[in-house]
Parts: C-alpha cells; sequence; structure tokens
C-alpha cells in the first residue's frame, strides 16, 4: 500500500481537518462532533436543509459538496462504511433552520437504514423530515429492480438540485419533489481498470491483472458486469453509452447534463478521450448536451476508471443545476 | 422459572464483545470474499466501545439495550451495525419498564427482533443474512419446552444454519452483488452471531 497518509487509522479525520483548513470558508465541524461536516456560514432561518452522509474514500463526494447551493450538513463515515447514526442525527439537526431538512443519500442497506432510523427519530420531535434515496447506477441491477441499484455519481448532480431548490426557499415537500425527479432522470455506469486500497485494510479491495478491466464495477468494487480484456477507449464509450440509454433512451432534443466522472487515479486526459466518443455518441442521439461535466465528481481512493452519468434536463432541472453554487467541489468544474 | 436482567445481559454482552475481538481477523477474512473485509474492525470497534459502558448499563431492560444501541449507533453505520441497532431498539421499546425479562419470553423478543430487521433490511428468509441465522434460532428455542436448553439449541441451530447456506449464494446487500462468488462462502453476519451463541454458551445466563 502506497499512499500519502500516516496512520491509516487516521486516515478520515486527517482529511476532514485537512479539508477544514484548506477551506476555512466553506467547511467547520458541527459542535462536538469529528465526522459532521458543516457549513462555515449557515443558510438563512427558514429554509430547507440538504444533508448527506455515507463512506470516506468517495470524494469530493459526500462531504465536499458542503456548500452554499448544495448541502448543509454531511455525516462521514469510515472509508467505504456508512456513517454512525449518532453523527446522521447530528448531520440532520445541524441542517434545520426551521423549515424542516431533506436527506439525500446513496442506496446502500446500512445508509439507508441509518438514515431512515434518524429521520424518522427527527420526525417524532415534530421536525419535518425526509429522505431521498439515489439509484443511478445501470449496472448494479435491472430496470425491473432499480430498487436494488447503487447511488453512484449521479449522487452529485442530485445533491446541487435539491440545494438549488432549498437555497430558492422552496418548501420540504417541493425540494422532496424535485429531488426526486432529479433521480429519476439521471442514470450512470462505470468501468474499472484498477482496485483501491482501503487504508485499514491495506490490500487490493478486489483482484484485477494488469490486462482486464471490469464493466459496471460500483464505487466500492461491487462487481459489474463483465470482467475482461481492456479495449479501446471509444469500445468503452459506446458501451457505456448504450448500456445508459438502453436503460433510459435519450429522445431527439432531449436536453441533458453529462459528467464524466474520474474514479480516482483515472487523469482528466483519458476522460477527455471517453468524453469524446461520448459527445459524438450524443450528437447523433440528436439530443443537446445543455453542460458536460469532466473531471473527480465521486472517486473510490485511488482506483483507475471512469463513469459516465446523464441527467435529462427540463426547464426546471436545468434552472436549479445552473443556480449559483458556493461549494469549492462543485466549482471545480469549469 | 429462569430470569435475565440487565446484570445478564451486561454479563452476556461483555462475552460476546470478547469473542468479537478474539475473532477480528476471522470477520475480517470472511468479509473480504464479499465485501471489504473489514467487518471484523468495524465489530472489534464497536465492541471496544460497548465493553467500558456496561458498568454504567439501567436496571430497566428496555433502556439497557437501548443504551447498547446507542453506542453502537456512535461507533459505526455499517449495514449489520445498523440492523443491531434497529433490533435492540425495538425490543427495548416493548420491555421498557421491566427490571426482568423471563427466559422463556426470549421467542417473542427475537420476533420483534427479527420483524423489525426485515422490514428495515428489506430482507426474507433464505437471502443469507445475519436475519436467517436469528430465525433457526427462533424455530429452535420455540421447540424447546425447558428453558434451560434455550442455548444448546440455539448453538445447534446456528450451526446448522451455517452449514445450510454455506454454498447458496447471497441474494441481498454487497453480497448479492458479489453473486455466486458468495455461495460457497459463509455470511460473515452470520458468523458474528454463530460467535455470540458461542460466548453466550459459556455465560451465567440467568438469575434464579
Amino acid at each position: 500500500m502506497k499512499k500519502i497518509i500516516n496512520d491509516p487509522a487516521d486516515y478520515v479525520d486527517e482529511a476532514l481537518v485537512g479539508l477544514m483548513a484548506a477551506y476555512p470558508d466553506t467547511y467547520t465541524l458541527a459542535p462536538g462532533t469529528a465526522r459532521v461536516v458543516v457549513r462555515t456560514h449557515a443558510k438563512d432561518r427558514g429554509k430547507v436543509g440538504v444533508v448527506s452522509g455515507g463512506g470516506s474514500g468517495h470524494f469530493p463526494l459526500f462531504a465536499g459538496y458542503v456548500g452554499t447551493g448544495m448541502l448543509d450538513t454531511c455525516a462521514v463515515g469510515d472509508v467505504f462504511a456508512g456513517p454512525a447514526g449518532a453523527d446522521v442525527q447530528a448531520a440532520l439537526r445541524s441542517a434545520d433552520q426551521g423549515a424542516g431538512v431533506l436527506a439525500v443519500i446513496g442506496n446502500y442497506g446500512g445508509d439507508r437504514m441509518t438514515f431512515e432510523m434518524q429521520v424518522g427519530y427527527l420526525q417524532e420531535t415534530e421536525t419535518p423530515a425526509g429522505m431521498v434515496v439515489v439509484n443511478d447506477d445501470v449496472a448494479s441491477a435491472p430496470s425491473d429492480q432499480t430498487e436494488n441499484r447503487r447511488g453512484v455519481a449521479g449522487l452529485v448532480p442530485v445533491m446541487k438540485v435539491a440545494g438549488a431548490a432549498a437555497e430558492d426557499g422552496m418548501s420540504l415537500p417541493e425540494v422532496k419533489r424535485v429531488a426526486e425527479k432529479a433521480i429519476d432522470a439521471t442514470h450512470s455506469i462505470g468501468v474499472a481498470t484498477r482496485a483501491c486500497v482501503i487504508p485499514m485494510v491495506g490490500k487490493p479491495t478486489f483482484e484485477l491483472d494488469d490486462s482486464s478491466i471490469e464493466m459496471g464495477m460500483g464505487i466500492h468494487g461491487e462487481q459489474g458486469v463483465w470482467r475482461g480484456p481492456l479495449r479501446p477507449a471509444d469500445a468503452l464509450a459506446d458501451e457505456m453509452f448504450d448500456r445508459v440509454t438502453e436503460d433510459a433512451p435519450l429522445r431527439k432534443h432531449d436536453d441533458i447534463a453529462v459528467f464524466c466522472n474520474s474514479l480516482g487515479a483515472t487523469p482528466i486526459e483519458e476522460l477527455l478521450i471517453l468524453y469524446r466518443r461520448i459527445s459524438v455518441r450524443l450528437s447523433q442521439s440528436g439530443v443537446t448536451v445543455h453542460r458536460a461535466r469532466v473531471g473527480h465528481l465521486a472517486t473510490s481512493m485511488e482506483m483507475a476508471g471512469a463513469s459516465i452519468t446523464f441527467m435529462r434536463l427540463d426547464g426546471e432541472l436545468q434552472s436549479l443545476l445552473d443556480a449559483p453554487s458556493a461549494c469549492p467541489f462543485w466549482n471545480a468544474f469549469p | 422459572m429462569k430470569e435475565i436482567d440487565s446484570t445478564a445481559i451486561a454479563a452476556a454482552t461483555r462475552r460476546i464483545c470478547e469473542q468479537v475481538q478474539k475473532h477480528e481477523s476471522l470477520l475480517n477474512a470472511l468479509d473480504a470474499e464479499i465485501g471489504d473485509g473489514d467487518l471484523g474492525g468495524t465489530l472489534a470497534s464497536v465492541a471496544a466501545a460497548i465493553t467500558p459502558r456496561l458498568d454504567e448499563l439501567s436496571d430497566d431492560v428496555g433502556v439497557c439495550l437501548k443504551q447498547i444501541a446507542d453506542v453502537i449507533a456512535t461507533r459505526s453505520g455499517s449495514s449489520l451495525c445498523a440492523l443491531m441497532i434497529i433490533a435492540l431498539t425495538a425490543v427495548s421499546r416493548s420491555t421498557t419498564g421491566k427490571t426482568k425479562l423471563c427466559v422463556s419470553e426470549l421467542g417473542a423478543v427475537l420476533d420483534i427482533a427479527i420483524d423489525a430487521m426485515q422490514r428495515a433490511g428489506r430482507s426474507k428468509p433464505g437471502d443469507k443474512t445475519i436475519v436467517d441465522g436469528i430465525l433457526a434460532i427462533r424455530e429452535a428455542i420455540g421447540k424447546e419446552a425447558d428453558c434451560r436448553r434455550y442455548v444448546p439449541a440455539a448453538t445447534r441451530a446456528i450451526n446448522e444454519a451455517v452449514a445450510k447456506f454455506r454454498d447458496r449464494p447471497s441474494r441481498i446487500g454487497r453480497a448479492r452483488i458479489a453473486g455466486k462468488r458468495s455461495a460457497g462462502c459463509d455470511d460473515p453476519g452470520m458468523i458474528a452471531l454463530k460467535l455470540s451463541v458461542d460466548a453466550l454458551a459459556g455465560t451465567p445466563r440467568e438469575t434464579s
């Protein structure tokens, strides 16, 4: 394991301290917590709070997206492990500015159960609270079992939509409605070329020989749809495009946002090479790309690979996606 | 009639925590077959957090169980720990106000735990999870007229369940995604349960 770290046991906490040191005007910890990242400057009273949480090892997902126009708070778990219930409760309460809170999480069992429980406790205190679950990864389950699909890079534009809706003063039911619309419009797929290493485990999460790749792998190294020899980028792009659009067809004149994401180790040049072919396929399909973003949105430490995400836009989603945000990691993409 | 109070719960929990910490590497290795390989470390960390708090448990059985659940909730959000919290919280709600439970009530207690875990985890019997292990134990103790035979019955039941499910594929969670690889691997949650039952086999388990 060759990482730039100190003690593996301190990986998460030291990264959070570094985050706050680098961006002190954006990120701080909720008082009395070590794993609840909150905005340094809280949102105005009377607006819905937007909360997320998940395992570390995917930065900027999840805590990186705390900031004006996106998340209010985020509960942070160990690497590839869901956040503790006590931290989720603190994140929910810290986000409440008197208009209720909406949790936006990925479809992972531990996260879902923990957030459901904690949202339930908050509701018992008569604080309005809701939850939406992102399940954009088309490779993780068939189209008739979307409730089993994982949340991957599509989490990011959904958080953006929810955050913008809340900033705009929408009510909790409305923020939830538009977040669910965003989820329904968002589909992704990934391909991995090299494994990552969880610091406390010290060895690769899966075995993938030098010449092999895995199509459809999840952001924790979950098994994909096939494993085989590396193919040229254009062939990978075609397959990823076909798999996503077979599941969620694009219609001529659709407006979409496209996210081409590095899983961590894959450099931006390779993402651009992948996107080159994706953009040709999009053009051939007659859709209008309202915005493309290429970079590190939702990673898996040093896993090599990429994912693509398409979000179909209507006027409302487009406006919310374009709304200003002061979140450094959303604004990292031009 | 044999009874369980919070002193017995603390003693049993202490045994389980020691057992889990002793088998951290085994549980990590099992988890590495179909997951991240960190379940042992997670449970050991939870056990280390619980153990010092066992001297502070309330005499109220329900409150005592909620206290244990709350400690777990400070340490982990893993699926298995979430299920444990859900089970303990559900049982706590139905036992708050009692300072003793009859051992003969364990069947009903397990029913509450199973129901809560299945609803939250969306698992069904046969999915190859810790719930399948608890179901086997529940069925076994339901057939025992003598409460003193509950622990041996539970031991047999969990060992049989582990053997029965070993070659089946997992149908839920991260293990489901491992697909055929999960067949031939023991479910780490079921093994954690087996280790817990083994620990209880040596516990002074009731007050007279």
